[in-house]
């Protein structure tokens, strides 16, 4: 019965056919108030253990990532990482929602398909990937002058929630003001995180988590930004007008990102929001495949990037003559790379299975980058310590990309020196070849010996 | 009498963010008998235009932000009424710059000087091969890349952006080395050369009919405000960051020298744009070598500018055997930023546009536009030249004799201040006044007489000048760059 319904539930896009829903909830007339409450903090300390969020990950991906998609933005369901809960924001709401289920929507009741631990797993997977602000409120202040500095014995003229829980500067609607913003705010538990408002880092916006006031990472210049906790913390921003020059746009952006502020994970507010729902340019591979030249997150500066219609998809460093990315599943999303100033990379969509440094690279001698052809395939040349090379790759089969190295021409001393690449050594990978040995150095052959030479690398069906 | 007005109280930053306010005014320029027209765009792709040419068989190549290049296949044939797009070309780097080259296309990509090849004549490249070795992209959004253009004897210049901060940011824009900040050539060997340094943001290079080199660059640090400068071989035009490549300096050593240092290497510009005045953005100089098919102008230099979404007219003038001369706004008006123009056989004169990242005066996201002239003779300044009183001005048509007065020009001029600040307010500026002022017998030049100061630029309004037609300029204002008298 589980299997069947996990089956159609993927077929169909979260519609279960044929699933006993119960009319009586587990929760519904037997949970009180205490209980919930009970739940939340089981929850919530499940939400910071990696074992249980492990567990819930692949169950999420089984059960929830046909309608939630894989980084939980939502599809045919809800954004589940978002500041927007229309079911209740609370932990037990969650558990309570995945339990009973929303079958005029198309999603079933889970209490019949998976156990009370397996939803509790989802559950805390999903609230460990929530993003941003909750319980988000304001207030806004009227200033004296441009020179008045502090909000000591005011009181606002304005208060309220935002339901979108995004901060909103376009909401004093007055010259001079303060405004201050504060709530529940999420971010990732598995690394660093920055909290960046764009905009120049005046002295009179400021930042308390938890109570306690936070140094910016940088007093000068643009992009106020601080230091996050990991996970859960309580955020106050409180922004005073006072002293602006006239020419500042005070609808200010803001962002979390990571560490080295080399992406965007999320917006914080409002106005951030809209141009990252502008962001969006997925270039795929249909019938033949395709070439992107771009800013590549995590890939060094000139990469080339190759998607194959099989959904396999690498990327070729010509000043190393290296194949230093691959991933399966959909090729990449460009729309970061060519918005406003472009100083945003482009993201690979799905997870890398190896990345630069690493890499299917030659391990000696130079190589010389002269440029690739595009016909039906995509073919890179370059000279390998003086010998003709180039490189194709095809896929026959899902998960499985052969590359292959065709000898143009030998060197001018005709010596047939051995070649050798490394071969990344991911678990997840296979490497095979006739035309050549594959040991602990990596794969080689010798090109006097045939003109073609293949290496086939099959990705296990678990890491797409 | 020397009075001082118009004291800019400009700070730098008001010059970076209220140039908006050079909007407020609605009206267009244009001189009579041209006009814009717009051409129609391929469907659902995004044609920011930044790169721009037209083959000698009529075909219009553009090149996009996004990394494609399109073709309207026979766009500058003038019978041709139902002109095609195909796309020649995608996945590419962000192209700043095109060149038709006999029979392949070159684009400057940011990481890559390449060559476009269509080997089975289908309209789509099949080769894209690398030209040239020898610099560096580091993946900063601000290192674009800017040509190329060639000469007659067969070597490519292009130039290459400086990054927004890096390692040897002295202020603003930086080099985390690879060349940066410097313009380069490929000679007829294929090989790698710098060339000249101290570019900072060069986004236009244009070689003239008589295969002399120059480059415009937009205002920024230690750019008072944008400019265009001729170059010569192993110079350096004035941003410091592009040193730390050079083979007699350092990391080290460019950090020890002061402004006075770089002031004392640098080349003073052959032409200022006054910054909200002319030119906020200058892309690339063409020449009009349409012999007379695009009106009076033969020979002069026609700039874009993205931010006015404009072109704009410059005019040369070698004195002491040094390039100089003055800018003046030629047409305004157009749908979008302005960065590429080209003239094609036909006397047309076409627009490569984009407005993404910083502000235009144009509305739409990006086009094609092309400036045609209908034969109409407008009354405009044609030219002007230095003289040893003061300026020669001549007009394309006769002046009413009357109007030759010195009270038809009020003068002013100013200076810039180059140092680490981005852009520059004026400096001593002053009013000049015209003492006298003579109609030449043709009834076409007016020679003005005034006391001329070297190291200022000059804003000269003319007007109460009126043709014999009573018809007047539709530009009436000029800045000239004096950087000498004649000695």
């Amino acid at each position: 019965m589980r299997l069947s319904c996990r089956l159609l539930f993927t077929l169909f896009l979260g519609v279960c056919i044929g699933v006993n829903v119960s009319a009586q909830s587990e929760v519904n007339g037997t949970t009180s108030l205490s209980l919930d409450a009970q739940l939340d903090e089981e929850l919530r300390a499940l939400s910071i253990d990696k074992t249980t969020l492990a567990q819930g990950k692949n169950k999420y991906i089984l059960y929830c990532l046909a309608c939630h998609a894989k980084d939980l933005s939502g599809g045919n369901g809800f954004n589940l990482k978002d500041g927007v809960w229309v079911h209740g924001n609370r932990p037990s709401d969650l558990f309570n929602s995945v339990s009973r289920g929303f079958l005029a929507q198309g999603m079933p009741s889970f209490k019949d398909i998976l156990s009370e631990n397996d939803r509790k797993q989802i559950v805390a997977y999903v609230m460990s990937k929530r993003e941003g602000f909750d319980n988000l409120t304001y207030e806004v202040y009227a200033l004296d002058s441009n020179d008045d500095t502090s909000l000591v014995g005011k009181t606002p003229i304005k208060t309220g929630k935002l339901h979108d829980n995004l901060m909103d500067f376009t909401i004093p609607e007055i010259k001079e003001f303060g405004v201050v913003f504060e709530g529940d705010f999420y971010t990732y538990n598995d690394q660093p995180t920055r909290f960046r408002m764009g905009g120049r880092a005046f002295d009179l916006m400021t930042l308390e988590i938890d109570g306690e006031s936070v140094e910016k990472l940088w007093k000068k210049g643009w992009n106020p930004t601080w230091l996050l906790k990991p996970g859960k913390q309580y955020i106050k921003l409180t922004y005073l007008s006072s002293k602006n020059p006239d020419y500042l746009d005070t609808n200010f952006l803001g962002y979390v990102t990571p560490e080295d502020g080399s992406i965007k994970y999320f917006a914080t507010t409002a106005r951030a929001q809209g141009l990252m729902a502008n962001r969006t340019y997925n270039i795929e591979a249909k019938a033949h495949p395709v070439l992107q030249r771009k800013k590549i997150h995590k890939l060094p500066a000139g990469t080339i990037s190759v998607g194959l219609p099989e959904k396999v998809n690498f990327a070729f460093d010509p000043s190393k003559c290296a194949i230093n990315a691959l991933w399966v599943g959909d090729f990449l999303n460009i729309g970061p790379n060519i918005d406003r100033r472009t100083g945003d990379p482009s993201l690979p969509l799905s997870e890398f299975i190896f990345f630069a440094p690493n890499g299917i690279s030659p391990s000696q001698g130079n190589c010389e980058y002269l440029g690739y052809a595009r016909n039906q395939n995509i073919r890179f040349n370059y000279l390998l310590n003086g010998i003709d090379v180039s490189l194709s790759a095809n896929s026959l089969e899902k998960h499985r990309i052969s590359f292959i190295f065709e000898i143009k021409k030998l060197d001018v001393d005709g010596e047939n020196k051995k070649m050798t690449f490394s071969l990344p050594d991911i678990p997840s990978l296979k490497y095979l070849s006739e035309d050549g040995a594959i040991d602990e150095l990596g794969w080689s052959f010798y090109p006097k010996e045939n003109t073609s030479f293949k290496l086939d690398v099959l990705v296990s069906k678990d890491s797409s | 009498m020397k009075a001082t007005l118009f004291v800019s109280k400009s700070l730098v930053v008001s010059v970076l963010f209220t140039f908006y306010s050079a909007f407020a005014d609605n009206s267009f320029t244009a001189p009579k008998g041209y006009s814009i027209e717009t051409i129609s765009l391929p469907e659902n792709t995004k044609m920011n235009i930044a790169g721009l040419d037209v083959a000698s068989n009529g075909d219009v190549y553009a090149a996009t932000r996004l990394g494609e290049v399109w073709v309207l296949k026979g766009g500058a044939d003038i019978s041709n009424t139902t002109p095609i797009w195909r796309r020649f070309a995608d996945g590419l780097h962000e192209v700043t710059g095109l060149l038709v080259d006999d029979d392949s296309i070159m684009v400057a990509q940011k990481p890559e000087l390449t060559r476009l090849v269509d080997t089975n004549s289908d309209d789509i490249a099949e080769q894209y091969l690398r030209v040239v070795k020898g610099w560096k992209f580091h993946n900063n959004y601000h290192e674009y890349h800017y040509g190329p253009v060639k000469d007659n004897e067969g070597n490519y210049y292009a130039a290459l952006n400086l990054a927004h901060g890096g390692k040897t940011s002295l202020a603003m824009m930086g080099s985390d080395g690879g060349w940066r900040g410097w313009m380069y050539q490929v000679n007829t060997k294929g090989e790698f050369v710098p060339y000249a340094s101290g570019l900072r943001s060069p986004a236009g290079i244009g070689i003239s009919p008589s295969q002399e080199l120059f480059f415009t660059d937009n205002q920024g640090d230690w750019i008072a405000t944008s400019k265009l400068h001729y170059v010569e071989k192993g110079k350096f035009y004035g941003h410091p960051a592009s040193l730390i490549d050079h083979p007699d300096y350092s990391f080290d050593k460019v950090h020890n020298m002061t402004a006075g240092d770089f002031a004392a290497l640098a080349e003073p510009p052959t032409v200022w744009f006054p910054h909200r005045e002319v030119a906020n953005s200058p892309g690339n100089p063409v020449w009009d070598t349409t012999d007379g098919q695009f009106g009076p102008f033969a020979g002069q230099m026609f700039i874009p500018d993205y931010t006015f979404s404009s072109i704009f007219r410059v005019m040369l003038d070698k004195v002491n055997g040094q390039y100089q001369g003055a800018a003046m706004n030629f047409m305004d008006g157009f749908q979008s930023g302005n960065i590429r123009i080209q003239f094609d056989d036909n006397g047309q004169l076409w627009v490569g546009q984009t407005a993404r990242g910083w502000p235009t005066r144009g509305n739409k996201p990006f086009g094609l536009q092309k400036v045609v002239w209908n034969g109409e003779q407008a009354f405009e300044l044609q030219n002007i030249k230095l003289t040893r009183a003061g300026f020669s001005l001549t007009f394309t048509d006769t002046i009413d004799e009357t109007s030759v007065v010195p009270d038809a020009f009020s003068i002013h001029q100013w200076r810039y201040r180059y140092s680490k600040e981005y852009g520059s307010p004026k400096l001593d500026e002053q009013i000049i006044e015209v003492t006298d002022t003579v109609l030449s017998e043709d009834k076409k030049t007016i020679n003005i007489s005034l006391p001329l100061t070297p190291n200022r630029v000059l804003s000269i309004a003319f007007d109460g000048i009126a043709a014999n037609s009573q018809q007047t300029p539709s530009t009436t204002e000029l800045f000239y760059t004096l950087n000498q008298v004649i000695h």
